[in-house]
């Protein structure tokens, strides 16, 4: 079917052409609300600045099609294939992308805000400024897991997003806000955050082994038991974060800001807190094995039944620190 | 006593080729030719001379500058003329005793220089200044003083919008040094004599309620937050992409809706466009009148409008008193700083540490050290 059948048809009040054959069809800038595509081949489509508004593309193919500007708000995508597709300042906001395939789609600047991507392959696709404020890519078990692997989410907004058990293995985070968000058990080993911001995350269990953390901001974060272990945090904000049972082992921590951190029974071993702030931090029972704490602030910090055997305290500043065996630091 | 700034005004308007030379000021603060004499009437000479002298620190780059946009008009010899007339008209503002004295804020730096002159190692000090505006470590002397040191002051305020913002700028290029207990005490001194160009937060406040001096000090990038709640702002109302068009006609000052802009509109980020914007058009009005103006030349002129409509909108909040203003309070170190891979020739570095540098408005700066605790004891 060409354009010109199409639309003459969709303009008779025809709406279904699901199954149909649009291989490389032109549709830009067409007003095409409420369109019933399913099962469609829209293969290298044109669909630039197009109205498929609440379209029903269910299992489409839409691979390499050309959908930038695209407005696809509240359409049904799922199980849509959006390999290699150029989605750059399309709007998806509330689209349903369950179990869609966007594998190195473009997502630049698009607009994605509550929409559904559980289960969706996003591997190695772009997403950089793309605004995912609100979406959903939690995990609802080990088959049906949103992957973001490879995937380039700088400067994205996901501020309240649900990434639940969500697959984040180096996927380039820098500058991305993910204040509110949830990361719990999420998988971020070797992924970059750098200036990231993660005000009041929840980060409980989540991966970041060998991660890149330098000056991300965590304050109020919730990383109970959360695995940090080799992450590079030099300059990292903490600031009240809540970190028990965390393990932290290796960990770059040069210059954080640990001030009012929990910090209990947190596995501090062999990490390297130079001049790092943390003053009023409490580190009850942490395990600090060759623990480096050069120039730290640890004023009015506790240390009560922490093992300081081989942690080094050269030049720290301790007054007020509540001592291992309870009793206040004496100079 | 009139200021200097009112008696070059006040030569502008007795110059019998008045008209061609605020052509030519508005095409070089505008990037537009000015077609229409309406137009052009309804802008205001001693705000386009003040954008250009804003925009040019130095008479050899508002030189270069003139010169350089009058050999692409299609009366070239004409036109050089007339840029010749416009810098001697504007020479008087470039002597710095003068501009000290007719720029409040501009006070401010120089106020910040001067304190920056007495430090001990004032070398030193250009030289983590430099690093800290160019992403780039130089050692030498005469590429360090080719630049008064009051701008270079004025350029790292510029690129930062908090005190914290500015120290962990300096703190990451201190840490890729080798002499870093040297640095960090000029990294200290440099961020306490800046400190009274940041007001504080209540002061801030009512900064925003007084008139904004003439010129007051340059409109700074809103906070990677505050950039994020207004590109949120602009996606909730219109198309991001049509957005992306609309403030890229406008920064660029061309119309060209073929397909090489969907490309060129891949390298910049809508964020990053609306930070340019807020720079380019320090003062509401003349935005209100712009956005509108080009979106009437666009395909599509009144989908356009629309999303002209949506950005003035959105961005309106930034401005207090017409101009516009550093935003919200900022959210200390969050302030734009975002790393990316570049890794900097940095003279003097410990071998395989490269410098994490922030990315400042647009600007990208370097990647990640090294610095894992193998230091033990």
């Amino acid at each position: 079917m060409n354009a010109e059948e199409l639309l003459r048809q969709y303009a008779a009040d025809e709406i279904n052409f699901s199954g149909a054959n649009l291989v490389g069809i032109n549709l830009a800038g067409r007003d095409l609300i409420g369109i019933n595509l399913s099962q469609s081949d829209l293969r290298n489509a044109i669909l630039m600045f197009a109205y498929l508004n609440r379209a029903n593309l269910t299992k489409a193919s839409l691979i390499h099609a050309n959908l930038s500007g695209t407005n696809l708000s509240q359409a049904n995508l799922v199980g849509a294939n959006l390999r290699d597709a150029d989605l750059h300042g399309a709007i998806l906001q509330g689209a349903d992308l369950r179990s869609a395939n966007l594998t190195l789609a473009d997502l630049l600047d698009a607009n994605l805000s509550g929409a559904d991507l559980r289960n969706t392959d996003l591997s190695g696709a772009n997403l950089t400024g793309a605004c995912l404020r609100g979406a959903n890519l939690r995990e609802e078990n080990r088959r049906y897991a949103a992957n973001l692997r490879g995937a380039n989410l700088r400067k994205a907004d996901l501020r309240g997003a649900n990434l639940t058990g969500a697959d984040l293995v180096r996927v380039d985070l820098r500058g991305a806000d993910l204040s509110e968000a949830t990361l719990r058990g999420a998988d971020l080993t070797g992924a970059d955050l750098s200036g990231a911001i993660l005000r009041g995350a929840f980060l409980t269990e989540a991966i970041l082994v060998q991660a890149t953390l330098r000056q991300t901001n965590f304050t109020n974060a919730k990383l109970e038991r959360a695995n940090l272990l080799e992450a590079d945090m030099a300059s990292v904000i903490l600031k009240r974060a809540i970190l028990p049972d965390a393990k932290l082992g290796k960990a770059n921590l040069v210059r954080a800001d640990l001030s009012f951190a929990q910090l209990s029974r947190t596995d501090l071993s062999r990490a390297n807190l130079e001049g790092a702030d943390l003053q009023d931090a409490n580190l009850t029972d942490a395990y600090l094995a060759r623990t480096n704490f050069k120039d730290a602030n640890l004023t009015n910090a506790s240390l009560v039944r922490a093992e300081l055997s081989s942690a080094n305290l050269t030049g720290a500043r301790l007054q007020g620190v509540m001592m291992p065996d309870g009793t206040l630091w004496q100079d | 006593m009139r200021s200097p700034l009112d008696q070059v005004i006040q030569g502008l308007s007795d110059d019998p080729n008045l008209l061609r030379l605020k052509k030519l000021l508005f095409y070089s603060c505008r990037q537009t030719w000015p077609t229409d004499p309406n137009q052009l009437s309804q802008y205001d000479l001693s705000k386009l001379v003040r954008e250009l002298w804003h925009h040019n620190s130095s008479l050899e780059q508002l030189k270069a500058h003139l010169y350089g946009l009058a050999k692409t008009l299609s009366k070239p010899a004409d036109y050089i003329l007339i840029a010749d007339a416009l810098v001697n008209h504007l020479e008087p503002l470039y002597l710095e005793t003068v501009a000290t004295q007719v720029n409040q804020g501009w006070q401010a730096y120089v106020d910040v220089a001067q304190q920056l002159e007495q430090v001990a190692d004032p070398q030193r000090v250009r030289k983590l200044l430099y690093a800290a505006c160019k992403q780039t470590w130089e050692n030498d002397p005469a590429v360090l003083s080719q630049k008064p040191l009051v701008e270079m002051v004025q350029e790292l305020y510029c690129l930062t919008s908090t005190p914290q913002c500015l120290e962990a700028i300096l703190s990451t290029i201190v840490d890729t040094l080798n002499r870093q207990v040297e640095y960090r005490q000029i990294a200290q001194k440099i961020a306490i004599a800046c400190s009274p160009l940041y007001p504080s937060l209540a002061a801030s406040t009512q900064i925003l309620l007084a008139p904004a001096p003439t010129p007051a000090l340059p409109p700074v990038a809103p906070s990677l937050s505050h950039l994020f709640d207004l590109r949120l702002e602009v996606m909730k109302y219109a198309n991001p992409l049509r957005a992306k068009v609309l403030l890229f006609s406008v920064l660029h000052g061309s119309i060209d809706y073929t397909p090489p802009l969907w490309d060129r509109l891949k390298i910049e980020g809508l964020d990053d466009l609306l930070s340019h914007l807020l720079r380019r058009y320090p003062i509401f009005t003349d935005l209100q009148t712009q956005l509108p103006s080009t979106a009437r030349l666009l395909p599509d002129r009144d989908i356009y409008t629309h999303v002209s409509d949506v950005i003035l909108r959105a961005v309106k909040p930034c401005y207090a008193s017409g101009r516009a203003i550093s935003g919200q309070p900022t959210f200390g170190l969050e302030a734009e700083l975002t790393p990316a891979a570049n890794p900097q020739d940095i003279t003097g570095i410990v071998p395989n540490q490269d410098a994490l540098l922030g990315e400042i408005t647009g600007i990208q700066a370097s990647v990640s050290a090294d610095l894992r605790a193998d230091v033990l004891p």
